[in-house]
């Protein structure tokens, strides 16, 4: 694995911007729709801190999992 | 007819609910932004990020053109990662219908069974071809912008027949769920399904013809030509959808 970050140095991060732009935006937008969704539920679903976990560490397939399965996995009473 | 517009809108309306419309759109948005990008810029990603001795491409290679680009979005991302998304989120059809007793609420009253499992698959259909029509006019929209024009009626063309395969593996989820309770073992066996589908369609040009993921090679034939293609494959998709939903009915009947 390359670990050296020198390269990422000399990149001339001005002529990406433009690309990277709509990426990182949509990025955001989704992991936002996902966090706000989790904090009104977070009442509700089974292992809510676990799932947050998921949502921040693994972009794009971490909130598309939770949207998915972990907002419909609703906490059993006798648990808590 | 107003009973099949009731049961198409409720899952409409759930849809919205669960924001399907937006994250699924995204997604796709996301993947079809990526794609023309990584084509355009490998050269500089394995040269920045390669170190000094890595990696190059052939200098000398021919550029790639538009329509082999979008094509390559399509069967590299769409038809992969994608399509492994989309039967995930297609997991819940039934299966939470059953577990939450809506299917036992929903037929003892006078609603119809083929209405019942036509209705899902026309709503589901519906969401994903919105998602995934934002994402093919996204990635559509780059290609064209970073590589050169292709026309407008190969897109549209390409789209029709691959919004047929996405009817097609609708339905496959139905009548696997008319088996299968456990929710992971329904979306797992999909995929098996889907991408073993994916592998036959081009094992012999005679014989795939009666596939109905071999509907791929004709409207790939749409973008890029090529030599052996038959327009008999449409015909098969679309019998083994309506296929798919007589047998699921048949099921759900007894």
């Amino acid at each position: 694995m390359n670990t050296e970050i020198t390269p990422l140095l000399e990149i001339d991060w001005l002529q990406w911007l433009p690309l990277l732009i709509p990426i990182f935006s949509l990025h955001v937008l989704l992991i936002g729709i996902t966090l706000f969704d989790w904090s009104n539920r977070k009442k509700q679903i089974a292992l809510p801190y676990v799932w947050l976990f998921v949502i921040l560490s693994m972009q794009l397939i971490g909130p598309i999992l939770y949207l998915i399965v972990g907002r419909r996995s609703i906490r059993h009473d006798y648990h808590s | 007819m107003s009973q099949f517009t009731a049961l198409v809108r409720v899952e409409l309306t759930e849809a919205a609910k669960e924001y399907k419309y937006v994250w699924l759109t995204i997604f796709f948005v996301l993947l079809g932004l990526t794609q023309p990008l990584i084509n355009l810029y490998m050269d500089l990603i394995l040269q920045q990020m390669g170190g000094s001795i890595g990696v190059i491409l052939d200098p000398d290679k021919p550029a790639p053109t538009a329509n082999e680009v979008f094509l390559s979005t399509i069967s590299g991302q769409f038809n992969q990662i994608g399509l492994i998304i989309l039967l995930i989120s297609f997991m819940g059809l039934i299966a939470t219908d059953r577990q939450n007793g809506m299917q036992d609420f929903i037929l003892t009253r006078p609603v119809s069974i083929h209405c019942y499992v036509s209705a899902k698959l026309i709503a589901h259909w519906f969401i994903s071809m919105f998602s995934l029509g934002f994402g093919i006019l996204t990635s559509y929209g780059c290609t064209v912008y970073l590589f050169g024009a292709f026309p407008m009626t190969k897109l549209i063309s390409f789209s029709v027949l691959y919004s047929l395969w996405i009817l097609y593996l609708i339905s496959l989820v139905i009548v696997i769920s008319m088996y299968v309770r456990h929710q992971v073992l329904i979306a797992i066996s999909a995929i098996g399904i889907s991408f073993l589908l994916l592998v036959l369609k081009n094992l012999d040009p005679v014989f795939s013809d009666g596939f109905p993921s071999s509907i791929l090679n004709v409207a790939e034939h749409q973008l890029v030509r090529s030599s052996v293609v038959s327009y008999r494959s449409i015909f098969s998709c679309l019998l083994f959808t309506f296929l798919n939903l007589m047998w699921a009915s048949k099921k759900l009947k007894n």
